[in-house]
């Protein structure tokens, strides 16, 4: 599995990538990205299976990627999943809306980690 | 503060601290808490919505780089650990500030969060805000750090 992890802060990435591993989640390439412009540039350099992505970014957020990946046909079907400090259920439902796969707030458990890949990914893990 | 906000608070902190850096923090009493180091730093984060207020987190400056270590599971003396420092404490108050606020008002309502900020604290602003009647202090691992919530009226 190849996974792309979009957000400004190094410290989230490095606490992703921990997570990932006490969850057993294996991965082939992870790559790094620190906001929404720099996503889209990976997406089109790397094959990406699973995005972990932040919302409020400088430069470009998560709101208008995810916009922007859902209007590719070559990334749309990419699943998403969303990671924020919120937990507005009014902001939840609007990332719904826009298609992304899932939503986890920080901070979450391995355990947490592992059922929502496990939901997202399917057989693919 | 009544007793109920307090342990509400408490214990959200205490539950992020354990799932975002596997620390233990401790509530601790005013009296006798140490006051002795000679560089502090404290982390900043406003919001705006149905309440209106800032969280600080305080703790003497060397400590950064062990919520850094312990948030990316590495070892203190790492290079990752020592370049991720201000930014994992950064990263702290932020994702503090978004579960207080969920256990403060629920999940209905939106706020909008600022950046966080991070800054020096000279000791007699540490003991200043030590004293401060919205601060509770805790032990996080033996280590003093201080929790700040201002609401504003």
């Amino acid at each position: 599995m190849k996974i792309l992890i979009v957000d400004d802060s190094r410290t989230v990435h490095g606490f992703i990538e921990k997570t990932l591993e006490m969850a057993g989640i294996e991965f082939d390439e992870l790559q790094h990205a620190y906001n929404g412009r720099d996503g889209l540039n990976m997406l089109e350099q790397h094959p990406i299976d699973l995005i972990f992505s932040d919302i409020h970014m400088p430069e470009m957020d998560g709101i208008e990627m995810i916009e922007r990946i859902k209007q590719n046909p070559s990334y749309s079907s990419i699943p998403i999943i969303m990671i924020s400090t919120e937990g507005s259920r009014v902001r939840i439902d609007r990332l719904n809306e826009m298609g992304i796969s899932a939503f986890l707030r920080k901070p979450f458990t391995p355990e947490q980690l592992n059922h929502l890949v496990e939901s997202v990914m399917g057989g693919m893990r | 503060m009544n007793a109920d906000r307090k342990e509400l608070l408490e214990s959200t902190f205490t539950t992020v601290l354990e799932q975002f850096a596997f620390m233990f923090a401790e509530p601790a009493g005013k009296e006798e808490f140490p006051t002795d180091r000679d560089r502090y730093v404290q982390a900043t984060l406003r919001f705006v919505g149905p309440m209106t207020g800032q969280l600080v987190l305080a703790v003497p400056e060397e400590e950064c780089v062990v919520y850094a270590a312990n948030i990316l599971g590495t070892d203190p003396d790492d290079g990752e650990a020592q370049d991720d420092a201000a930014d994992s404490f950064k990263e702290l108050v932020n994702v503090t500030t978004g579960q207080v606020l969920t256990a403060l008002a629920g999940e209905e309502v939106v706020f909008d969060l600022s950046v966080p900020e991070l800054g020096e604290l000279a000791p007699g602003q540490w003991t200043e805000l030590l004293h401060d009647p919205d601060t509770f202090p805790f032990f996080v691992d033996d280590s003093p750090l201080l929790f700040c919530l201002k609401i504003d009226d």
